[in-house]
């Protein structure tokens, strides 16, 4: 595997499909889902539940489900290498080994009946030819990388005998535990509460400019990302909607999804400002997000937008806005037209 | 290594089922395993002609034994002690074993002889000591029981995680095969083995019971390779790079240890009662080898000796007693749920 040009991203997810087999008919999970990560940088996904963010993770490491799920069409492009087309024996090396993923509950995916010592040598040892003393050595010192105070006291702890926020920590070990180029993190915090998330964000983020990893972070939690990534792409029912930096989608989304989802989030609470923002009610996207089994044709947001046009009944495509920003959103375009006199 | 394993079986050492299944199996297991101490046709230690150590195992060609037709089985009535004089071994030197008879040399005290100092107890219906068959008898049906049992066991756990892995074309093979196997009444496929074969032999008898066995046991594992497959962990190893198989031994067999251990253990009651049917019927091991089975056999056709009935009755009562007793405290143990007695 050579090392791709420095212009190339290191992760290169493009038309991605997937579908499930299910009861009620085929769910079209991801439909032509294409984004960038670049070396050394920070994405973050964002969308709703069921909108594919965990999906897109999954496919690329193809560990989907094998009994319903079924890749159907597009590239995942690696440091230069498809994924999808690469031999099971060589994704395992990528697996763990390149590509390291933390799951959204610590206690879960942790194995109940094993040591955490144990487990994270355990991750060493499958892709690294060490003695399993040197495997041990290496879980102290990834503990103790991780924030654990007295990493040999912990070792031959069981996953139930720590807290929440430590055994996600144990979780990041284990994902870095044979240095990946790309960490996916699939909801790290959800399953945490809000200091010992924002603590393991803080760890996240020293870790990833530190070793210079990509990372690509799966969220709803608007706040990290504006902290943590350099990157935004949003999805809406398998598709993309919007991607740019994070800075402007945060700021400027040129989505209306992503303008309701923004105004939809509750505002950093600041002192001066608690007592009239408390008293304003949080404005909701009304309505749900479509069934996957029968996509609606069109833009996918049209039922929920509250800019919607005749128009919108064709299909968007996705409008490069200039600068890294694109929007698959018609009106994007003459809202930018306006703008710009 | 694990938790569950400690805390089982701390809750087994406490169960005094458990306790009287081992010692009673256990001491079954020791009178197998030194049956040349307690029954042999030569002493344990003999000073003349030269000093030997358990001839009865070490010497290339021992005393040949006396040669054993079968005919004159039935001689019962007629208890007139033949010319050999058997008190020659009562004189010669030596450390003796307990009964100073093996399990087939004649006795010169006839046929269903009583019981006596020579034969504590007594002579079978072909002028055998009893007591040495019943030791040898031990040997032959926890030999093969244990055997038959571990091959089954490892052919079950192979199988069953072979169909758990590939569900389609395994899985429904393997259960519509499980099924089949399961309506085979185990004694059929004996004779069926022994029909094809032209020597009979213990090997045989052994992959009889085995192919009778497997199925349960890779029921189990099935069952289990299914339960744990939805666990996050498995695909947090499979995220890992892990191996099928690695993931197989190290996070779903552990979770199946349980239940094929209880399944072994009554399994080797059950293979005990079927070696000992299958010589009852003369389907059994080469005739010149002692089995419990074949001592029934002798006293179904001698009703007047009840002593041929009652001892290899109870020694089997007691050997499939002390495993079905095992084997529930075992299950009791292993269920997280069960009250604490």
């Amino acid at each position: 595997m050579t090392a791709p040009p420095s212009d190339r991203p290191l992760l290169s997810v493009e038309d991605l499909a997937v579908s499930f087999d299910t009861d009620g008919g085929t769910l079209r999970a991801l439909d032509g889902v294409s984004f960038d990560v670049p070396a050394g940088r920070a994405v973050a996904l964002v969308g709703e539940s069921g909108s594919g963010k965990s999906v897109t993770a999954q496919a690329i490491l193809r560990i989907l489900p094998e009994s319903n799920a079924r890749i159907d069409r597009g590239r995942v492009t690696f440091a230069g290498t498809d994924l999808l087309t690469l031999p099971e024996r060589a994704m395992r090396r990528v697996r763990g080994g390149r590509i390291g993923i933390v799951f959204q509950e610590p206690l879960s995916s942790l194995n109940p009946v094993y040591p955490v010592g144990f487990q994270i040598a355990e991750a060493v040892r499958l892709h690294r030819d060490v003695s399993r003393s040197q495997a041990r050595a290496r879980a102290v010192e990834l503990l103790r990388k991780v924030g654990f105070p007295s990493p040999e006291e912990r070792l031959d702890a069981y996953p139930h005998e720590l807290s929440g926020g430590m055994r996600q920590r144990v979780m990041i070990a284990i994902a870095l535990a044979c240095d990946p180029a790309l960490l996916v993190a699939d909801e790290p915090t959800s399953a945490l509460d809000a200091t010992v998330a924002a603590q393991l964000l803080a760890l996240l983020d020293e870790l990833r400019r530190e070793r210079g990893m990509s990372l690509l972070f799966i969220s709803h939690d608007l706040d990290a990302i504006g902290h943590l990534c350099d990157e935004v792409v949003v999805l809406y029912a398998g598709q993309v909607v919007e991607t740019g930096h994070a800075a402007r989608v945060l700021d400027a989304p040129r989505h209306p999804y992503t303008r309701a989802r923004l105004a939809s989030a509750p505002p950093r609470i600041s002192p001066g400002r608690r007592a009239d923002r408390a008293a304003r009610r949080l404005p909701t996207i009304e309505g749900s997000p479509p069934d996957l089994r029968t996509v609606p044709v069109g833009c996918r947001f049209r039922a929920r937008c509250p800019d919607a046009v005749a128009a919108c009944i064709d299909a968007p495509p996705m409008v490069d806005l200039g600068d890294g920003a694109r929007s698959r959103c018609g009106l994007a375009v003459a809202a930018d037209a306006r703008a710009a006199p | 290594m694990s938790t569950h394993a400690g805390l089982a079986l701390r809750r087994l050492g406490r169960s005094r089922r458990a306790t009287v299944g081992v010692a009673v199996l256990g001491v079954i297991a020791l009178v197998a395993v030194f049956a040349e101490l307690l029954a042999a046709d030569s002493p344990i230690l003999s000073a003349s002609p030269a000093p030997r150590v358990l001839p009865a195992i070490t010497a290339t060609s021992p005393r040949a034994p006396t040669p054993s037709p079968a005919a004159d089985d039935g001689a019962c009535s007629g208890r007139t002690a033949p010319a050999t004089p058997a008190d020659q071994r009562v004189d010669a030197p030596g450390l003796w074993p307990v009964v100073r008879w093996g399990p087939t040399s004649r006795s010169g005290a006839g046929a269903c002889a009583p019981a006596s100092r020579q034969h504590p107890l007594g002579t079978d219906a072909n002028g055998r000591d009893l007591a040495a068959r019943l030791v040898y008898g031990a040997r032959n049906a926890l030999g093969l029981a244990l055997a038959a049992t571990l091959i089954g066991a490892g052919l079950g756990v192979a199988l069953g995680g072979l169909a758990g892995y590939h569900r389609g074309f395994w899985n429904d093979r393997l259960v519509r095969l499980v099924e089949t196997v399961d309506t085979f009444p185990a004694i059929l496929v004996v004779a069926l083995l022994r029909a094809i074969e032209r020597e009979p032999s213990a090997l045989s008898l052994v992959v009889a019971v085995a192919l009778v066995r497997w199925a349960e046991v890779a029921r189990l594992v099935r069952v289990e390779v299914l339960r744990a497959s939805t666990e996050d962990y498995v695909l947090a190893a499979r995220a890992l790079g892990g191996s099928p198989f690695h993931i197989f031994r190290r996070h779903i067999l552990p979770g199946a240890a349980g239940p094929v251990a209880v399944s072994a253990v009554f399994g080797l009651g059950t293979a005990v009662l079927l070696e000992a049917a299958v010589s009852f019927l003369g389907l059994g091991t080469p005739a010149a080898s002692a089995s419990w089975g074949e001592i029934l056999a002798e006293g179904a056709r001698h009703p007047a000796e009840l002593r041929l009935l009652l001892w290899p009755g109870a020694a089997l009562l007691a050997t499939v007693g002390a495993a079905f007793l095992l084997a529930d405290a075992l299950r009791d143990a292993l269920d997280p749920k069960a009250s604490r007695r």
